[in-house]
């Protein structure tokens, strides 16, 4: 009797999860305010999904700014497993944890794609004496000192700390905030150079910013002109990830479905046009190849963290 | 900028100078209030419409006020505290409408001024602003926060500790210089520090409404419009000319600097005038000067108070402190490239400012019955709606719940403030101001290497501390010297 009774719990609980996924909307919970680069992504995949229903339901965009995205992340790990709660975060899941904001990392989390990724520009002030990153790193070697506005514990500050490491400089940090912040800064005169994500520079452009050097693989589209790190020996890159990701214990089923779903929106030519336009680069990313890379990232952060700790 | 001339920002503004006019007249609900339960709502809304909305509430909210002070000498809202003064007086001398009048001429006037102000030195001071570093900037804050604090009236001690409690409810969080994590209380969801808006929420909407349901409610009068609105604007017209430019440039400046609000300006416009005003000695029996001076600068500050917030991103008043958090909600960064960022925004506060000024003018004069009978709508009907709007609101802000518990806990703190008498303003300035002079000062010491010296590169930081240290030393040095001289 006892036994039938737990069969037929058993069988009750699992009942919703029979049924197809996903049955109701599902929410994908942004670390930024509406207008924000996170939410921008997330917005476009919700708009285009409305349109070539690569789920049957919608997605729903969630904003939780705060804490440097743990408010979003924590919001995630602490949801009910069932895919109807997932999160979009980039690098600055792994920034907080070693920075100790977080007593987690993606760890906690199942990751199903990378869609979008933002490169990042290290760019000089409009009245900064260098040409290029080059001249840059020989005015410091030569004992120049070179203010950079900075959004300290960022993955923006990571990017800029990993670049500075493998062309052997220090420069001394000014904190900025975020990047309207730095654009006032180089603006004022009060720092000569500054990091930004590609959307960011161009928009920036004219503002007087010059470009530097860029951390992508291979040149930009949008900013031809300026050479990747890997074309001066520089062998830095970063690119700002944005990766879609579900609270660990997901079932297997659901985790597929929705990499699914995310993969057939990623193939949607008007999505991939809006977010080319929006300087972002589409991307889909997933499986061993995602996992791999978000390792990857972890260490470096992890070894560029134990250095601010230092 | 030109996009502001679009219908739909200017129909927003015409919602919120009404709304604000509404709010302001009926007593005990001011602007504050108003605008935080509204900007939730706004997310919704392009973020010039919210804005220019917003700003209209506020203009909208610091006019109504004089309604009831003139009627019922219970001030609308809390910067027309002076305007009861004289213009109570006067309207029991059986000359309402001549108080109202002159109420609303001199309103108009101080707000036309302080709009010219701000049209002409907003974008200037912003380019100039670019200029500004970490030093500058927290220079500048340090000296709001100094003279805010040397200008408090009345409770002193109640002000300071208000000022105090609020820059500690800065500290939690990840700090914003470095990263850092401080005073998290082992609560996942303080790792973002305080939110502002459920923090302001709290005080201005849950702790009013909260101790006003618990206060009994004053036996409101029926009051029947007589005497002369004509011979109100020959007042103005007549002997006040100087009274009404002084009071009006008074609320302007003192608008400007960061931190202090209407209710300050007003004060101190009032003492100015009765101390130079040929029938200053008449001042609180219902002199027209009176009336000038106070309605002139707490209008004029609004005004003044946009200043530092569209030019320099630092709020110059408490209420200039919620439409600091809304730009945020809606992903602006307010701070000197406003003007050149995001021009029909910037412009567009500019503009709002101007047209409901000139509107609520018009609406109040022409409609003045009609406000008057506003007076005597049940408020505690009002509160429990606007606590439901704040939860509502407030949850919807980040889909917190941990924001909520927030809200509550400020509210009951908001209660207790305003239950002991203690200032909301000098808190929520301390709140505010205090995480950003924390973050520019570790911003400047970067920038110095590590060097309090540093700042002496920097002059024009060295004269804000100046003048803070000369607010804050001269008067007790003053007082000092002349007691010895008597004796």
């Amino acid at each position: 009797m006892k036994r039938l009774i737990a069969v037929a719990i058993a069988t009750v609980l699992a009942g919703p999860a029979m049924a197809e996924f996903p049955e109701k909307e599902i929410t994908l919970v942004v670390p930024s305010a509406p207008g924000g680069s996170g939410d921008r992504v997330a917005r476009t995949l919700s708009k285009y999904n409305r349109e070539i229903k690569a789920f049957d339901q919608e997605i729903t965009v969630k904003n939780s700014r705060g804490g440097g995205g743990s408010v979003a992340s924590r919001q995630v790990k602490e949801a009910d497993p069932d895919g109807y709660t997932i999160l979009l975060l980039h690098q600055g899941l792994i920034t907080a944890n070693v920075l100790g904001v977080t007593d987690y990392g993606p760890e906690a989390f199942e990751p199903l794609a990378e869609v979008a990724q933002q490169c990042l520009v290290y760019v000089g002030a409009p009245k900064s004496p260098y040409a290029d990153y080059k001249a840059a790193v020989e005015a410091v070697k030569g004992g120049t000192r070179m203010r950079e506005a900075a959004n300290i514990g960022a993955p923006a500050h990571f990017a800029s700390m990993y670049l500075n490491e493998v062309a052997g400089i220090n420069v001394s940090l000014v904190q900025a905030g975020q990047g309207s912040e730095r654009l006032a800064s180089l603006m004022g005169g009060h720092t000569d150079v500054s990091i930004f994500a590609v959307s960011e520079a161009l928009a920036y452009q004219e503002n007087g910013l010059k470009p530097l050097v860029i951390m992508s693989a291979e040149r930009d589209p949008v900013l031809p002109d300026v050479p990747t790190a890997r074309e001066l020996g520089y062998d830095a890159e970063f690119c700002i990830g944005n990766w879609i990701l579900a609270p660990k214990g997901t079932p297997d089923d659901v985790l597929a479905k929705l990499q699914q779903g995310l993969e057939t929106l990623m193939t949607d030519p008007a999505l991939l046009k809006e977010m080319t336009e929006g300087g972002f680069k589409p991307v889909f990313v997933s499986g061993d190849m995602l996992a791999d890379k978000i390792d990857a990232a972890t260490d470096t952060i992890t070894r560029l963290g134990a250095k601010i700790a230092k | 900028m030109f996009s502001f001339f679009g219908l739909s920002p200017i129909l927003f503004a015409m919602i919120g100078g009404l709304a604000g006019l509404v709010v302001g007249v009926i007593p005990g609900i001011g602007p504050a209030t108003l605008i935080a339960v509204m900007v939730p709502l706004t997310l919704t809304m392009s973020s010039v419409d919210a804005i220019v909305m917003l700003v209209g509430m506020y203009v909208g909210g610091v006019s109504g006020g004089m309604v009831s002070a003139a009627l019922l000498r219970m001030p609308g809202t809390p910067s027309s505290i002076m305007t009861t003064l004289d213009a109570f007086p006067m309207a029991q001398k059986g000359q309402p409408e001549r108080a109202l009048a002159i109420c609303i001429v001199a309103s108009l006037t101080g707000g036309l001024i302080a709009g010219l102000v701000l049209l002409l030195l907003a974008r200037p001071l912003s380019i100039w602003g670019t200029y500004f570093g970490p030093w500058e900037y927290f220079a500048l804050i340090t000296m709001g926060l100094v003279l805010m604090a040397s200008l408090i009236r009345g409770n002193m001690t109640g002000g300071l500790i208000a000022g105090v409690l609020g820059l500690l409810a800065s500290v939690p969080g990840v700090s914003a210089a470095d990263g850092a994590l401080r005073l998290d209380f082992g609560i996942g969801q303080m790792v973002g520090g305080l939110d502002t808006l459920p923090v302001l929420l709290g005080l201005f909407v849950i702790g009013t409404s909260l101790s006003a349901l618990l206060s009994k409610e004053p036996e409101v009068e029926t009051v029947s419009l007589t005497g002369n609105a004509v011979s109100g604007m020959r007042d103005v017209f007549k002997d006040n000319w100087v009274n009404l430019l002084r009071s009006s440039f008074v609320g302007a400046w003192i608008g400007i600097l960061p931190g202090v609000g209407a209710s300050i300006a007003s004060t101190i416009s009032y003492s100015v005038a009765k101390t130079f005003h040929k029938n200053g000695v008449k001042f609180g029996t219902g002199e027209p000067g009176g009336i000038i001076a106070a309605e002139s600068a707490n209008n004029a500050n609004v005004g003044g108070a946009l200043i530092p917030l569209v030019a320099l991103g630092i709020p110059g008043s408490a209420v200039d402190a919620i439409l600091l958090g809304a730009l945020i909600l809606h992903n602006i960064t307010p701070g000197p490239l406003l003007f050149t960022n995001s021009p029909d925004l910037a412009w567009g506060v500019v503009f709002a400012y101007l047209f409901t000024t000139i509107l609520c003018g018009i609406v109040l004069f022409t409609g003045m019955r009609a406000f008057v009978s506003l007076v005597r709508v049940p408020r505690e009907l009002l509160y429990p709606i606007m606590i439901v709007f704040a939860v509502l609101g407030c949850y919807s802000l980040r889909n917190e719940v941990f924001d909520v518990v927030v809200l509550f806990i400020f509210g009951l703190l908001g209660l207790i403030f305003e239950r002991l008498k203690i200032p909301l303003a000098p808190f929520v300035i301390g709140f505010v101001l205090g995480g950003l002079a924390e973050t520019q000062l570790r911003s400047a010491l970067m920038w110095s290497e590590g060097s309090y010296l540093g700042i002496l590169e920097r002059p024009v930081a060295v004269i804000f501390i100046a003048v803070a240290a000369a607010t804050l030393l001269l008067p007790p040095l003053v007082t000092y010297v002349m007691r010895r001289r008597a004796v």
